[in-house]
């Protein structure tokens, strides 16, 4: 028989959320993320970080990889991020938000032909993708 | 009388013909003495030391405009004249002329060197900046030179107050061949507001007598010389933004602006939510 017992460690207890703070905080996480994809799509489609522009074809990929990607992600958090928060308040987000969302991304690429293109292409893509992600 | 009349006209179209021909040689001519300057427009390129010597492992003197050329005594072309390489660099401070050539043998008091119009006339008042190197036992054991700048005041060269430029030179081995090298400022503030310097401005042509001599005198009185004509370019400036490039910089602002407002608010309604659920 062991000497001592061996203590039980006190269990922190799991904070139980409600459905509506689960909500939030993914509405705040996914907006932190789109906030963070926000500021590198102004550092790089807004042409203040230039580093990779105008060196050859392998470094103009890498640009507009970022840039495309950047506008991307902050078009798939702030969606999920809107979505959450209206879902919330009760009311489902709408075409009209998804199509302002849209255009926002869009404005983005006012600088770079290759990356509007990318992003037109790859927006629509993201939407059906979560239409049926939701069916 | 008709043939009186047309013996008149004969007499009258020969002295008019007589008299155009006249007005087109003279003309010509007029042109000619305006044309016959070789123009130069210096290449761009990194600035050479200015010590006689032409470094070829630094490329020194690499992408000058090089040119060939012969100086006459008093400017008339009647003797064979001194054959002198020429080459030309600039960039956006300074003018660099490099004269080289070869001589059986060299006066002890040679000089080199160049008086520079005030633009393109030739017109002897128009040449009132003088700089050149003036050796001194040159090919001697007390070999020296020293740079002078000087300018024209009634009629007369005296020397500057300050040395605007720079010159050295180097006797090759031979004893034979010499390289001179020269550097003058270019677009000078200081010269535009002195009478002492031309100012060589960008995009304007100069004409410039190169001299060389052996006068011991300071300032010396040339005995060959040539003229060209420099054109000093202007140096790569970015070039200015178009219309287009302004209106999207703007637009640009305008739009990364307005989303980060946009951003700014959704912020403020998640906080508000933030509220609305701890209540």
């Amino acid at each position: 028989m062991p000497k001592f017992k061996k203590k039980k460690k006190p269990t922190k207890k799991k904070k139980k959320y409600t459905k509506k703070e689960q909500a939030f905080k993914s509405v705040k996480i996914a907006a932190i993320l789109s906030g963070i994809c926000l500021v590198l799509s102004v550092l790089f489609n807004a042409e203040i970080i230039t580093f990779f522009m105008n060196k050859g074809l392998k470094w103009d990929i890498v640009d507009v990889t970022i840039k495309t990607t950047s506008i991307l992600l902050f078009f798939i958090f702030t969606l999920i991020s809107i979505g959450n928060f209206k879902d919330i308040t009760g009311k489902p987000i709408t075409l009209k938000e998804i199509s302002l969302l849209f255009g926002l991304s869009l404005l983005q690429t006012i600088n770079n032909l290759w990356v509007f293109l990318f992003t037109l292409l790859g927006v629509p893509l993201i939407v059906i993708y979560l239409y049926f992600v939701q069916k | 009388m008709m043939q009186r009349k047309a013996h008149l006209f004969v007499v009258i179209f020969i002295i008019h013909s007589i008299i155009l021909v006249n007005l087109v040689v003279i003309n010509n001519n007029n042109v000619n003495a305006q044309s016959d300057l070789e123009e130069i427009s210096p290449e761009f390129g990194n600035s050479p030391v200015i010590d006689g010597y032409i470094n070829r492992t630094d490329e020194e003197w690499n992408n000058a405009t090089k040119t060939s050329m012969r100086l006459y005594t008093n400017s008339s072309q009647t003797d064979d004249g001194l054959p002198i390489d020429l080459w030309i660099l600039q960039n956006s401070s300074d003018l660099y002329i490099c004269i080289k050539f070869e001589v059986n043998e060299h006066d002890p008091d040679e000089y080199v060197g160049f008086i520079i119009s005030e633009d393109e006339t030739t017109d002897s008042e128009s040449f009132r900046d003088m700089k050149f190197l003036q050796f001194s036992d040159l090919g001697g054991e007390n070999q020296d030179h020293t740079y002078n700048d000087s300018y024209k005041e009634d009629g007369d060269f005296v020397n500057d107050g300050k040395n605007d430029g720079n010159g050295a030179a180097q006797l090759g081995s031979d004893d034979e061949e010499i390289t001179y090298e020269f550097s003058i400022p270019i677009n000078n503030t200081e010269a535009q507001n002195d009478e002492e310097d031309v100012f060589l401005d960008y995009g304007e042509s100069y004409a410039f007598r190169i001299i060389f001599g052996n006068s011991d005198s300071n300032p010396p009185d040339y005995f060959k010389s040539n003229i060209i004509s420099m054109k000093i370019a202007y140096p790569d400036l970015p070039p200015e933004p178009s219309i287009w490039e302004t209106v999207l910089l703007v637009l640009t602002i305008i739009i990364f602006s307005a989303l980060g407002a946009l951003f700014g608010y959704y912020v403020y309604l998640i906080y508000k939510l933030e509220k609305r659920i701890k209540r």
